[in-house]
Formats: C-alpha cells, sequence, structure tokens
C-alpha cells in the first residue's frame, strides 16, 4: 500500500473497506491457480475478504503486511495476476474531534476485475521455483486510486504489482 | 453367305452407325485427356424477394419508410459461394448516387461458433477466397477459443482490422465487422435509400463470388421507387429561464447550462439530436453542430458562446433532430442569457472585495471609518508580503449600510469582479429594529453570495456573535458553505460561549494564535456569544476555543474552520471558504495580518 497525503492518513480510527473476492494467476494457455487466504484454506469465503486500507495494526497494509493469500504452485512461471476487489462506498477518518464518514462514488462501469499487468504492458514473470518461496507484492496506489472531489471521493482503483521476490 | 445372313450383318451395321451417331455429340463435350481440370465455371446470383415497384402501394402498406430488406442467393456449379457483392444506385432530384460495392463473406460462425457479427471484407485484396478460407477453416478447438474471442470482439468493434493469419498480415487483407442493423445474414440485408424528395428511384445489385475468386459478370439486379418520410418535430423542454453565469469548464458547483429536448417522429423512434450555441446575428452556415447524438440533453459552458453583440448577454440555442431515415428536422431556436465571470481567467488579477457589514450606530458600534482604516492597513501590508503579494494585487472596502434606512449588499456583477471576499459581520445584531433587516446575512444574500461561490469565488468570513441570527437561515449555510456542524439541541449541546470567557483562539494546521486588543472591545465585557464549530466534510478547524475558566464543551474546541476547493484541470477550483468564526477586528493588528496571509495562502494552495 501507498503513503497517504494528509488528507486521508494511515492508522486511528480511519478506514477504507475494500472487499478481495478471488484471487488468481494465470499463465499462457489460459491456465489458471487460484489462491485462497490461506495453505490451509480450499475455498475462499464467498462473501469476499474485507480488508481496512488505512489499518497499521491488524491488516498492517501500509507496511506490506496484509497477505491477501497463499498457496502452493507448481514450478513453473506466471504471467497474470487477476483480482477481483471492490471498494465499500465510503471512508471514514478522525478530523481530531469525531470520526465521519465521507462517501466514495464509484463509478458504475467499473468492473470489479483488476488484472495484473494493464492492458498493453508485458506480462508478469513471476518464477515459481522448487522448495522455494516467491512473495509477489501488490501494490494499492491509494493516492492515485481515491480522487478528492468537491465533497467525495472517486474511486479510479490503480493496482500494479511492485515487487516479486524468491526466497 | 445366303441373303439371310447379308441381311443380319447389313441390318447390325446399319444400327451400329445410327448408335455411333447418336453417340458422337455426347462425347464432344468428354475431354480428350479426362486427367486435366475443367475450365471454372462462373457463379449465378439471384434476388429471392423483388421490392415492389409501386410506390403508391408501398406508401398505404409501409408508411412512408424508406428502409428495404433484399434477400438474395447464389449458385456455383462446380464449386461453392465464398462472398457476395452488393450496391445501390439512388436517383433523386439531388442527383444520381452510386455506392461501392461492399463484400461480404458467406460465413455465420467461426470455428463451429456462430458469429454474431458478419464479416466485410475491406477494399479490394488479391484473394477473397484467401480470406475466407481463413475463417471457414478456423480451429475449433478450446486451445484456439481466446483467438475466436479476440476475432470476434474486433468484429463488434465495427472498426476495421487486419486478418490475422497465422503466417502474418497480409497487406491489404483487412475486414471489419458488419452492422447487424444493415446484414442479418450473407443473404439478407436491410438498407436505407436515400429518399429526399417525393418520388425516389432505386437500383439494387448483387453478385456472388465463387471459390475461384470469379464474379458473377452479370449481377442481379432490381428497380423500386421509394417516398420521403416525414419530418421529426423538436420541442426544447429545459433551458435556463434567467441571466446564468457559466464557466469555461464545467466544475461540480457549476456543471455548465442545461438543456432538455426531445422530438416526434411517426416512423420511427430511432432519433439522434445535433445542437449549436451561436449569436443572434449569426447566419445558420456558421453556427458549429454538435456531433449527431442520441443524447436529448446539452451542457453549454462558456467555451460554446461567441462574442455577444447587442443586447448583452443574449445567446441563441438551436437543435435539429434527424431520423433514422436521414431526414433533417427544421431547427428550433431558443434565446438565453448568459455571462462569462471575469474571475474564470486565470489572467485575472487577484482582487479582494472587503464587505463591511459592521454596525455604524448604537451600543458597541464600530464607526465605518475605523474598520475602513483597520483593515486597509492590513490590506497594504498584505500587498507588499513576499508571501502575498501576487495574491493580493488590490482591494475595494465595500460599506453596507450607506445611509439611513438604507442598505445595499454588493450585487453578483461586482462580486464576479474579485477573487476574494472578506466578509466582514463582526458585532451582534440588535434583537428588533430595522437594522437586522439591513444586516442580516438573509436568503437573498446568502444567494448572492452562493452564487458568487459557485463560479469559482473564494469567502474569508470574520464573525459573528451569536452567528445564528446574523446568518439567517443556518444551518444550511453551515454545512453546505462553511463545512461545520450544524447546532444540534441547544439545550442539550450548547455550542455558544454566552459569557465572556473567550480569550483567544489557538491556532493550529500552520495557523498561529490569535489573541486580542482589549482596547478596541465594544464595551466593558469583551467578547461573547462565539460559538464552537466541528468541521464536517472536508472541513479542517484551524484555530481552538481558549476558554478563560476552561470551561466544558469549549475548551480547546475547535473554532475557525477551513474548507479549501479541489484543483480542477485546467486552471479551475471550486470555492475555497475561511470561516474564523469570531471578529478580526478586535484583535491585534499584527495576529491579524499572519492569520489573514496564512488564510490567503491556503486559498491559493488548495487540498
Amino acid at each position: 500500500m501507498n503513503t497517504r497525503t494528509n488528507l486521508l492518513p494511515f492508522g486511528g480510527e480511519n478506514t477504507f473497506l475494500v472487499n478481495l473476492r478471488s484471487l488468481e494467476a494465470r499463465k499462457a494457455g489460459d491456465i489458471r491457480l487460484p489462491i485462497y487466504a490461506n495453505l490451509n484454506a480450499i475455498r475462499r469465503n464467498p462473501d469476499g475478504d474485507i480488508f481496512n486500507c488505512l489499518d497499521t495494526l491488524y491488516w498492517n497494509a501500509r507496511d506490506s503486511a496484509l497477505v491477501l493469500g497463499q498457496t502452493y504452485a507448481p514450478p513453473d512461471v506466471l504471467t497474470t495476476l487477476d483480482l477481483t476487489i471492490t471498494a465499500f462506498p465510503f471512508v471514514t477518518f478522525f478530523n481530531g474531534f469525531f470520526t465521519q464518514p465521507i462517501l466514495v462514488e464509484v463509478p458504475p462501469q467499473l468492473a470489479a476485475l483488476q488484472r495484473l499487468p494493464a492492458a498493453g504492458q508485458s506480462p508478469l514473470n513471476i518464477k515459481i521455483e522448487e522448495n522455494r518461496l516467491t512473495r509477489v507484492t501488490v501494490t494499492f496506489d491509494l493516492d492515485s486510486s481515491l480522487v478528492r472531489k468537491a465533497e467525495t471521493f472517486e474511486y479510479r482503483p490503480k493496482f500494479y504489482v511492485s515487487s516479486v521476490q524468491i526466497f | 453367305m445366303n441373303k439371310r445372313n447379308l441381311f443380319y450383318i447389313t441390318y447390325s451395321l446399319l444400327v451400329f452407325c445410327v448408335l455411333l451417331f447418336l453417340a458422337i455429340p455426347s462425347c464432344r463435350n468428354v475431354p480428350s485427356d479426362p486427367g486435366r481440370p475443367h475450365p471454372n465455371k462462373r457463379p449465378d446470383t439471384r434476388l429471392s424477394n423483388l421490392p415492389v415497384n409501386d410506390s403508391t402501394g408501398q406508401y398505404i402498406r409501409e408508411g412512408r419508410i424508406p428502409e428495404k430488406t433484399l434477400q438474395w442467393i447464389g449458385d456455383d456449379e462446380d464449386g461453392f459461394i465464398i462472398a457476395y457483392r452488393v450496391r445501390w444506385t439512388d436517383s433523386t432530384q439531388i442527383g444520381i448516387n452510386t455506392t461501392l460495392w461492399t463484400t461480404i463473406l458467406n460465413i455465420t460462425s467461426l470455428g463451429e461458433e456462430r458469429l454474431d457479427t458478419l464479416i466485410l471484407v475491406q477494399g479490394s485484396p488479391a484473394s477473397i477466397f484467401g480470406i475466407y478460407n481463413f475463417f471457414a477453416t478456423f480451429d475449433p478447438e478450446p486451445r484456439a477459443k481466446a483467438e475466436r474471442d479476440r476475432i470476434r470482439d474486433s468484429l463488434a468493434t465495427g472498426r476495421p482490422f487486419a486478418v490475422p493469419y497465422h503466417s502474418g498480415v497480409v497487406p491489404g487483407d483487412s475486414v471489419v465487422g458488419a452492422s447487424p442493423l444493415n446484414f442479418e445474414a450473407p443473404t439478407k440485408g436491410s438498407f436505407i435509400f436515400a429518399s429526399p424528395g417525393p418520388r425516389n428511384k432505386h437500383k439494387f445489385e448483387v453478385k456472388a463470388i465463387d471459390n475461384n475468386n470469379v464474379e458473377d459478370p452479370s449481377p442481379a439486379y432490381t428497380y423500386f421507387w421509394t417516398l420521403p418520410s416525414d419530418t421529426p418535430i423538436v420541442t426544447i423542454s429545459i433551458a435556463p429561464t434567467t441571466l446564468s453565469y457559466v464557466l469555461r469548464y464545467p466544475t461540480e458547483k457549476n456543471p455548465g447550462l442545461n438543456f432538455a429536448f426531445g422530438a416526434i417522429d411517426p416512423s420511427t423512434s430511432d432519433i439522434v439530436f445535433s445542437w449549436a450555441v451561436d449569436t443572434l446575428l449569426a447566419p445558420e452556415t456558421t453556427l458549429r453542430w454538435s456531433p449527431w447524438s442520441p443524447e436529448p440533453t446539452a451542457v453549454v459552458t462558456a467555451l460554446d458562446l461567441r462574442l455577444t453583440q447587442t443586447p448583452r448577454d443574449t445567446h441563441m440555442f438551436h437543435v435539429r433532430a434527424r431520423n433514422r431515415w436521414g431526414v433533417v428536422s427544421r431547427i428550433v431556436s431558443l434565446i438565453f442569457l448568459a455571462r462569462v465571470p471575469p474571475i474564470d481567467d486565470p489572467s485575472w488579477p487577484r482582487k479582494t472585495l472587503i464587505i463591511n457589514d459592521n454596525r455604524v450606530s448604537g451600543s458597541g458600534s464600530v464607526d465605518s471609518n475605523l474598520t475602513r482604516a483597520f483593515y486597509s492597513d492590513i490590506m497594504n501590508s498584505l500587498m507588499r508580503d513576499p508571501l502575498t503579494d501576487t495574491l493580493i494585487t488590490a482591494y475595494r472596502i465595500w460599506t453596507v449600510i450607506t445611509g439611513a434606512n438604507t442598505s445595499s449588499f454588493p450585487p453578483i456583477d461586482t462580486l464576479v469582479h474579485y477573487t476574494h471576499v472578506l466578509l466582514l459581520v463582526e458585532q451582534p445584531l440588535p434583537l428588533i429594529g430595522p437594522e437586522v433587516n439591513q444586516r442580516r446575512i438573509e436568503t437573498n444574500r446568502q444567494g448572492i453570495l452562493r452564487r458568487y461561490l459557485n463560479v469559482g469565488g473564494n469567502l474569508i468570513y470574520s464573525g459573528t456573535p451569536n452567528i445564528k441570527s446574523a446568518i439567517l437561515p443556518y444551518n444550511a449555510w453551515a454545512s453546505e458553505i462553511f463545512h461545520v456542524q450544524p447546532p444540534p439541541n441547544e439545550n442539550i449541546f450548547p455550542l455558544q460561549n454566552t459569557q465572556p470567557d473567550f480569550v483567544r483562539a489557538i491556532g493550529i494546521e500552520g495557523y498561529q494564535d490569535i489573541r486580542f486588543d482589549t482596547t478596541r472591545f465594544p464595551d466593558s465585557v469583551g467578547i461573547r456569544s462565539i460559538a464552537v464549530n466541528y468541521p464536517i466534510g472536508f472541513g479542517r478547524a484551524i484555530s481552538l476555543f481558549d476558554s478563560k475558566r476552561d470551561s466544558v464543551g469549549f475548551e480547546n474546541a475547535p473554532l475557525g474552520v477551513r474548507y479549501l476547493g479541489v484543483a480542477i484541470p485546467p486552471a479551475r477550483k471550486t470555492f475555497s471558504v475561511v470561516h474564523f468564526a469570531f471578529p478580526l477586528y478586535y484583535a491585534l493588528r499584527d495576529d491579524v495580518f499572519l492569520a489573514l496571509r496564512k488564510a490567503y495562502v491556503d486559498i491559493q494552495s488548495g487540498d
């Protein structure tokens, strides 16, 4: 997760909730690898998994400690990540005196599916190696995704894969 | 040899010769070498339904709709039909026009999946069979599904694309998706024939192409007549009725001037509109029409307005409709009044209008000359200050009360010449008397200020003790302009400190503390009835209430609130407001200077 401007800081009682409904990795030939919440899960929560993007304690997205999913995978090269993720229609933040909601406008034609990389970019090169851990960090650019309007925010999601590490 | 044997032999020879004579013609067509290929036979084309060549009957039956559905079919004795070419010729009062040949492939599926959009061939490629063969033999297996989907998507866009041969692109081989409104099948199409006059003659031609790329040399054709359809009737239902200020680029607070219109056409509901804006004196040929669109609304901005001539600010809105058959309606026009505020020009000088709404008589009043001197001194210093010398290039002080029982609040046309307004309402209103109505920021004045803010103005507010009586009605103004919580039930949550308990404003968010100059207090009691203000939305507290007695609910409660507009490219912002929430006139001069300087800088930088 990116750092925010002073307009909507991380931490405290501030919330910006998103609902992750599915996470899949793909490779050439339309082969899909579902990624669930943890290694013991056999499916993802049908109602989705809800995260607070501004939390710094439990989910801790700011420090990239928020785990979207884990899975075992055969050695291969994955080229695409598909996130089906939606934002809640409000943010709440503490203005120094009380917590208040501000509406988030979600364009009606906005698709929930976020495919990484974006169209026109070169495919990801996520190598899965035997007996090794591959960590893919997805950055949710809040500065670009929540655009301030006169009285509300407008939601224009901006996700990208910021790093791929093999341990 | 006896006579009987001779007869039999002669008879047999005779029969043989007769049979030989009959066999020779049928053998004429047998090639001398049966192993060589036959010469190709040309395809044959026929129209399978012919329009009635009877305009009167057509008028009665079809209600003057110049659209025809035609069907055709082709045969090829020694092969199959891979495509058809169609064109037509319109002979009307305007002239004779022949369309180009349109080539449609005789393909209805792709890899065994039915095609929603049929395939037209662009231009004149070297081999139509090559294009046909690519699509007709497309891999039906699941492994090719992604490629099939891409081709189907490309056809659906209606934009030409190169045939995606696996061996690479061949220059000249391109296709485009056919409009489903025109081609239901490779052998069936519906077309609209230009019908401007009372009787319009048309010739429709179609020819088949076989698998050897050979066209039928004699296209099938038919003649028929069409009548012109009715003209749509346009009406304008929504338009500005009073003088409106309009910006060059729409903002959330000023989205432009809305117009709505509609059209009636008995022959079709498929209607598109085009609109334009011009002055009264512009001839029709200079109108800048918008592209045809089914949207029955228009938003006019300052960029659509042309220089006005007399009378001032008068413009004309024009709209026309076109139906499915291409018939354009009469132009309908409407006069409206619109003006572009000077502050919409990004190069407009930064000027401040100080509206002095302070009392000039009575207990605790402040002479307007004293107010003028106090703020002139501060404004002159701000104009010399390096942080604000470009933000305040000029100022003017407008005193609301100019004479006994008279009051004049600056009209909107004055406000829109100033980028900032400093509104001074620094003394409590009396309970009764004519002065109440003269100075109160009531509905009419709130409307003027709102219109000013919605075209991009900025407001700095100094005041007011007992603010809910000075600004009436207050609640909507509090939430929409000041961005503070409207007062709830005062009996339970008092927000206004009626005691002389207010010591100073504790600055936060980069604002300095503001202390009072007790020598300018209106009376020996001091400043009372100052309300705390809890920010809402994008409002931010800029100062805190310092209570002499640390009163619960007031000590360190939010006092002044700032709301900054959002930048809208290019070079626009929605309004900004800095509400100090107490009278600056009674504060120390240097503290007021610093506070106003910070306010101007904040407004300029935005959020």
